[in-house]
This record gives structure tokens, C-alpha cells and sequence, in this order.
């Protein structure tokens, strides 16, 4: 197996400023990464930024925040990019990837013009790559950052390997260290040696390093997955800026894609379209479902609206549709019974009601209820987005678990509590009288006190409430409650 | 002469009346049971599928005077009926269509909470644009998995009630319009209009008075049309008041009226 390796580290810029990628901790800002320029006059990772720019010749210099998840996603970009030379490539974190050439040459008439293509490649996306080809995975890594040349072949690993620093092989810092106190700087001084010895004075990572890089211990790479998904497109002749076709022609391909489908028994969650426009960005649209689809009717529904409002601008050239998420479905045979028999049925009805509900009203307008363990009563339900799952929806909370009294519970209640003016026979007792909405009630029956407490921990909150239910004069069942902290009355929902 | 015409109007509409509406001719699953066995014995059996209307509470059957802004759907009546709903078909879907009449979720168990079947099955849907919601309550009564919509019907026309009740009828569900008291005035198409209002009482329950105003089919002026209910607290369900009336608590009330107007 022939392995190569590409790097993009310490290159010089001559015709361009200094670049630090600088990372900040506290107030501290450290140099976390930087370009051969800097590297050149001195500048090492781990500096502060203010000492990097004392070393820095230029003061033209350019600094970016150092962004390591980012980076690495832009790496699995660029991994994805570079499958195009070899079907099995791997990102090598932080700035390095790994690509299983072997075979590929013939494709690219041979290594070197294969290892050529590559870097002229890489060259016009701007990136100054370095690249080996070797037999191993640890050779290749070694010979790409350490070697003499941009493009190397290596084809006897020890003889490429001896003179290199022994750094080259992947070491921890510690470990050269340690070598580098016993005066072994190369790595061909390592290979002088009985393998025992190294093991015992400097650990299993040595030698594990040294076995990789001479092909006696197999190293795997770790392929970037590409995730496929069912799709279906069209070309124009040329630019199309009428509705009516595009309309036309994303309706067929939806027929097409659902057929495709078909065979697999999957049914689409979240559809995207792509139009692709003469001098301007692609438009996207995306559609998730509630429930996994496949009827046409159902999905043109959905679709046609959207399409509607998508922007053609000087006309469409393409037009693509893709599964982006599909999911199991049950057999089409529940569709001559109307499509509602059985469990399936039902979950595929009720996720075609909420995809038609959301689609125009929008996600927040569409809820079920769930109990939440809290006495307080504007606390104790949530609103939750509606998951339909093969068979049944989830199942909420049950309530006797959660501690809440719902016996006592009017039937609707304020969204804020409504202050009043109350008069109480006795002192903290219940009101006889009160005025609520500019007119006044007579106390004709009042249960209570029912005190809910707060949670300690909220501090914005009243600690205290004593709920009373009481029944006004005209038959109107309240809930007041008197607010224990500064003594006033409040109507918190009534039974209506 | 015209007295003997009224009579056989009467005669011919209490015939069609018996000939399509008494239990014997329609299917009794199209029914939903109010659980209240005088008001079924009312309608014939129970509600049939279509709309049907329930006037928001006013202090009493009178009153006008309540700022129109203002008003309170009968929550705890729509709840009942909701739960009425879904006992006929258990694995269907209720949904609350109108921020005005989303009741407080605790009262959608029974049991103290040990039953919670329609909270696991309510969608609730957050409107209060009038169009929107109209639209909202003609899809959802065209969706096989929902059994009621109990909705916000406040400022809808007679087209749009007409809309509503054939659509329903023809699905086969039942839509319950919760409406603001001073819209009784306004055309509806609905199949039933109650009123509904609060009854003062010497019990620890609130009680409802209730009014049929409209049954289509049915002659209201050969049956009792008023009623009281009451919750119970512990179960949470309403039923029918007993027989024993509650003559402290009218007396009241008639009290109380007969004091405002003093005023």
C-alpha cells in the first residue's frame, strides 16, 4: 500500500505579510499557530502575541483568531474535495490529509503525474502543498513535513526515514526529550538500536511509531464518509424564467424521486431543492416533514408554496431534488385503505395535519402540552414540539408522577396574574369583598388556604402565594391569591 | 285558517324530524353523547357530527353590559365535550384551535391527573387571526386522525360557519365553536347553539346554567331547553345537577339582581 501525504505548515510567503493565529486565554493572547515567515524570524507557538511581534521583522503582520472546530470542518472539507484523486482519504487533525493512492496511478498515468495533478490542484485553491508518496502511512507523514522537497517518492522507507529528526515520527514532546538528553536526534540512529531497549528506556509509543512508519505495524486511515442520499435532477437547454416549467419539472422529479424510494420502503423527512440560476447563487429550499413521506400529493403540497416564492432571478438552469433524510416506511398496500389503517396509518395522517399546520403557521403555533414537576401554577406545563413516531406519538409525562393537584385547578387561567382590591374580615383571612375589573364582588363562598411556595432558588419570583377560591355574588368561581411577601391580592384564573 | 296551517307545518316538520333524526333510522355511532342522558334524549341521541356553538359566559342570561373586548369561553363545558369526543374514538386526536380557548392543561385529567388520556391526545394551535383560523379548522377537520376540533369562533360570518359545518359533516367529526355572548344576534349555521352562564350556588362546585337556543330538527318549544351543571371537583367531570334545586342559591341570584338594579 502506497500512501501519500500532503501538508500545508511553516511555507514561506515572500511576497506577503506575516500570519499568527493567535488564541486567547484571559487576557492573555498566545500564538497558537503561524506561517514559515514568522517561524523564520523566531516566532514559536506558545508565545505570547506580544512577543511574537517584537521577533517579526515586517510589522506588516496578520493576525486571525486561531479556531480549531472550525478548522477541522474546513479540513473534512477539503478531505471531501480530494476524493476526486483517491477514494479513500482521511483529514489528518490539525492540518494535514492522508489519501490510499494505491492503484490510483493508473488512472493518472502514472505516480508522478498522479502526485502532480494533485499539487497543481491544490495550487489553484491557493494552498501550498507538500506531498509524499511511500509505502506507509507513517513514512509518508514523516517524509511530506520533514523532507527536502515539495514532491517526494519514497520507495525504501529506512534509507528515506535515517536522516530525518526523530520528531518525524509522531513523538510527544516528552519523549524527544528524552531522546534528545541521550543525543539520538535522527531517526536512523534509532534504527542502530535493539528494539528491547528502546521499549524499556523510552515506553511502547517508540516503538509503536517506529513499526508504523516501517510497515511492520499496519496503520489504518480513517476515511471520510460521504453520506449519499436519493436524488434526482434536470438540466435545461438553456435558462428558464418561467414558473410554470420549473413548476412542471419539479413535480416530475418528485414522481421520480419518490419512485426511486419506492423499492427501498423509506419515505423522505427532509426534501431539498436546489435551482440552479444563470450568474447567481443556487436557491435552496428545504423541507422537513413530520413523518416520513413518499406521497407525491403530500410533498407537492408542501413544495408547491415554497416554489412559489423562490426567486428565479435571469433564469434556471438546473434543478435538483434530493432525500436529505428518509426514514423505514410501512408497505404501500395501507394506501388502498385510505392510508389511516392501523398505527402507521394514523402517525402518516397526523404527520401530513402537522406539516400542512407548520408549513403556514410556523413551528411555534403547533404544540402539545407536557407536565413539568413544579407546584407553581404558570410553571407546571411546557409547550413541546409534537414528535410522531412509527405507531404513536410520544407519550407525555405522566401527571400523578409529577406531584401537581389538578382537582383543585380552574379551567382557565391568566396569562398574568390581575391585581384586585379585596376587603377580609379577618387579618390574612379570606376576602369578603373585592373589585376586580373596575367592578365589585361580594365574597359569597371562599375554600382556602391552598399555600404554594415557590422554588427558593428563583429569586425573581414571591415566595409565598395562598391561593382561595372563592364564588362572587353573580355565581363566578375565582382563584385569588394573596402574595405572602407584600400582602397583595391577585385573580389567577377562574373556572369558567 | 292559519292556525290550522301552523299546525300542519308543525306536524310535517316533527315527522321529519322523527323520520331522520330518531335513533332507529340513523347509525348510532354518528353520535357524540353529551353524558348527559336528559339533553341526549333532547337531541335524539347526542350530537350529531356538523358544528355546534357555545356562547360565552355572561354573568346571567341578560346581561349586556359586559365590555365586548372581554369575554370567557365556556372551558370546562368544551373540555367535557372534548373528553365525550374522544370516548368515541379513543385513538383519534382533539385539537384546540385559538389562544381564547386553550383551558389550563390540568383540567384535561381526570382522576386527579392518574387520567390524562386527552392531554396525550390534544394539539393545540395558537391563533388569533380570523382567516387563519378558519383555515386551520377546515384542515384539520379533513385530517382521519382527528375525532373534534374545539375552537375559537369569534368574529366568523355565516359563510364561513356554513363552510365549517359542511365540511364537518361531511368528515363525519364534530367542531365545537367557542363564541363571545354577544354574537347570539349573528347568523350561524350550526346544527346546535347553546348559551351558557354562571349559576350561583350554595355548593363547593361551580355550576353552569345552559340554554339550548337552536337544535336543527328538533321543536324547542315542546322540550326543556334549560339546564344546570355542575363540576365535580374530584373526578373532574360535569354532570347534570340533581332535581333538588338549588333554591338558596336562585333566591340569591334574584336578590342580587333585583339589588343591582336598585343600584
Amino acid at each position: 500500500m502506497r500512501e501519500q501525504r500532503k501538508i500545508k505548515p511553516q511555507h514561506t510567503q515572500p511576497d506577503r505579510a506575516a500570519i499568527l493565529l493567535v488564541s486567547k486565554k484571559g487576557s492573555v493572547e498566545t500564538v497558537a499557530a503561524c506561517c514559515g515567515r514568522a517561524a523564520s524570524d523566531g516566532v514559536a507557538i506558545g508565545m505570547t502575541l506580544a512577543h511574537a511581534r517584537s521577533l517579526l521583522k515586517e510589522p506588516d503582520t496578520r493576525i486571525y483568531e486561531f479556531t480549531p472546530n472550525a478548522d477541522a470542518e474546513k479540513l473534512r472539507s477539503l478531505a471531501r474535495w480530494a476524493l476526486r484523486f483517491s477514494p479513500c482519504v482521511g483529514p489528518d487533525y490539525p492540518d494535514g490529509l492522508l489519501l490510499d493512492i494505491t492503484g490510483c496511478e493508473q488512472l493518472f498515468h502514472g505516480e508522478k503525474n498522479h502526485l502532480e495533478t494533485i499539487a497543481a490542484s491544490f495550487d489553484t485553491l491557493n494552498i501550498p502543498a507538500r506531498l509524499a508518496s511511500a509505502p506507509t502511512v507513517g513514512s509518508a507523514w514523516a517524509v511530506a513535513r520533514y523532507g527536502a522537497s515539495r514532491i517526494t517518492f519514497v520507495s525504501k522507507v529506512q534509507d528515506a526515514l535515517s536522516p530525518l529528526p526523530v520528531s518525524a515520527l509522531r513523538l510527544s514532546e516528552g519523549t524527544c526529550n528524552a531522546l534528545d538528553e541521550v543525543e539520538i536526534t535522527r531517526i536512523g540512529q534509532l534504527f542502530a538500536l535493539p528494539k528491547t531497549q528502546l521499549a524499556i528506556r523510552f515506553g511502547d509509543q517508540l516503538l509503536k511509531r517506529i513499526d508504523q512508519a516501517t510497515g511492520v505495524r499496519r496503520e489504518r486511515i480513517e476515511t471520510i464518509q460521504i453520506k449519499t442520499w436519493p436524488r434526482v435532477s434536470r438540466a435545461f437547454d438553456g435558462p428558464v424564467q418561467r414558473y410554470d416549467i420549473v413548476e412542471n419539472v419539479v413535480e416530475k422529479l418528485l414522481s421520480e424521486l419518490t419512485r426511486k424510494l419506492t423499492p427501498q420502503g423509506k419515505g423522505v423527512r427532509c426534501l431539498h431543492v436546489q435551482l440552479q440560476r444563470v450568474r447567481l447563487a443556487p436557491e435552496n429550499l428545504t423541507l422537513t416533514l413530520s413523518y416520513p413521506s413518499r406521497n407525491k400529493k403530500h410533498l407537492w403540497s408542501l413544495l408547491q408554496p415554497r416554489l412559489e416564492r423562490a426567486h428565479l432571478g435571469f433564469g434556471v438552469e438546473a434543478v435538483t431534488l434530493s432525500a436529505l433524510q428518509s426514514e423505514s416506511l410501512s408497505h404501500d398496500q395501507l394506501e388502498i385503505w385510505n392510508g389511516v389503517s392501523g398505527a402507521d396509518g394514523n402517525a402518516a395522517a397526523l404527520g401530513a395535519l402537522l406539516d400542512r399546520l407548520i408549513q403556514r403557521l410556523g413551528q411555534n403555533s403547533v404544540s402539545k402540552i407536557e407536565p413539568v414537576e413544579t407546584h407553581v401554577p404558570e410553571n407546571a406545563f411546557v409547550s413541546a414540539a409534537v414528535e410522531v413516531r412509527h405507531g404513536k406519538s410520544r407519550k407525555v409525562k405522566s401527571m400523578h408522577k409529577t406531584g401537581i393537584n389538578t382537582t383543585r385547578r380552574p379551567s382557565r387561567l391568566f396569562d398574568f396574574p390581575q391585581p384586585i382590591k379585596v376587603m377580609a374580615l379577618v387579618p390574612d383571612g379570606p376576602p369578603a369583598w373585592m373589585k376586580w375589573r373596575g367592578q365589585e364582588f361580594r365574597i359569597l363562598i371562599s375554600q382556602g388556604p391552598e399555600r404554594i411556595a415557590c422554588p427558593w432558588w428563583d429569586e425573581s419570583r414571591n415566595k409565598e402565594r395562598d391561593y382561595y377560591e372563592v364564588q362572587t355574588n353573580r355565581g363566578q368561581w375565582l382563584w385569588v391569591y394573596r402574595d405572602s411577601e407584600s400582602g397583595n391580592w391577585f385573580v389567577h384564573g377562574e373556572w369558567a | 285558517m292559519l292556525a290550522e296551517k301552523i299546525r300542519k307545518i308543525e306536524q310535517r316538520l316533527s315527522l321529519l324530524a322523527k323520520e331522520t333524526l330518531s335513533p332507529d333510522s340513523r347509525k348510532h355511532s354518528e353520535f357524540v353523547k353529551t353524558g348527559w342522558a336528559e339533553i341526549d334524549g333532547i337531541l335524539n341521541g347526542g350530537l350529531t357530527p356538523g358544528l355546534h356553538e357555545w356562547l360565552g359566559l355572561a354573568m346571567s342570561q341578560n346581561e349586556t353590559s359586559q365590555r365586548k373586548s372581554n369575554w370567557t369561553p365556556t372551558l370546562s363545558i368544551l373540555v367535557h365535550l372534548a373528553w365525550q369526543c374522544l370516548k368515541k374514538s379513543p385513538s383519534s386526536w382533539v385539537v384546540w384551535i385559538g389562544r381564547v380557548c386553550l383551558p389550563y392543561p390540568a383540567t384535561l385529567t381526570r382522576e386527579n391527573g392518574q387520567d390524562q388520556h386527552l392531554l396525550d391526545r390534544s394539539l393545540f394551535v395558537s391563533l388569533s387571526d380570523t382567516a387563519t383560523r378558519l383555515w386551520a379548522m377546515d384542515m384539520t377537520l379533513r385530517s382521519p386522525v382527528v375525532t373534534a376540533v374545539i375552537a375559537d369562533g369569534s368574529k366568523l360570518d355565516m359563510a364561513a360557519t356554513r363552510r365549517l359545518h359542511l365540511v364537518a359533516k361531511t368528515h363525519r367529526k364534530t367542531i365545537v365553536l367557542a363564541r363571545p355572548f354577544w354574537e347570539l344576534s349573528e347568523l350561524s349555521a350550526a346544527q346546535t347553539r347553546w348559551r351558557a352562564a354562571w349559576k350561583p350556588s350554595e355548593t363547593e362546585s361551580p355550576r353552569w346554567s345552559i340554554k339550548l337556543m337552536r337544535c336543527k330538527g328538533v321543536l324547542l318549544e315542546q322540550s326543556q331547553t334549560s339546564w344546570i351543571l355542575e363540576l365535580n371537583r374530584e373526578t373532574g367531570t360535569l354532570h347534570l345537577s340533581s332535581a333538588l334545586a338549588d333554591y338558596a342559591g336562585d333566591a340569591r341570584a334574584t336578590e342580587n339582581k333585583a339589588a343591582t338594579h336598585s343600584a
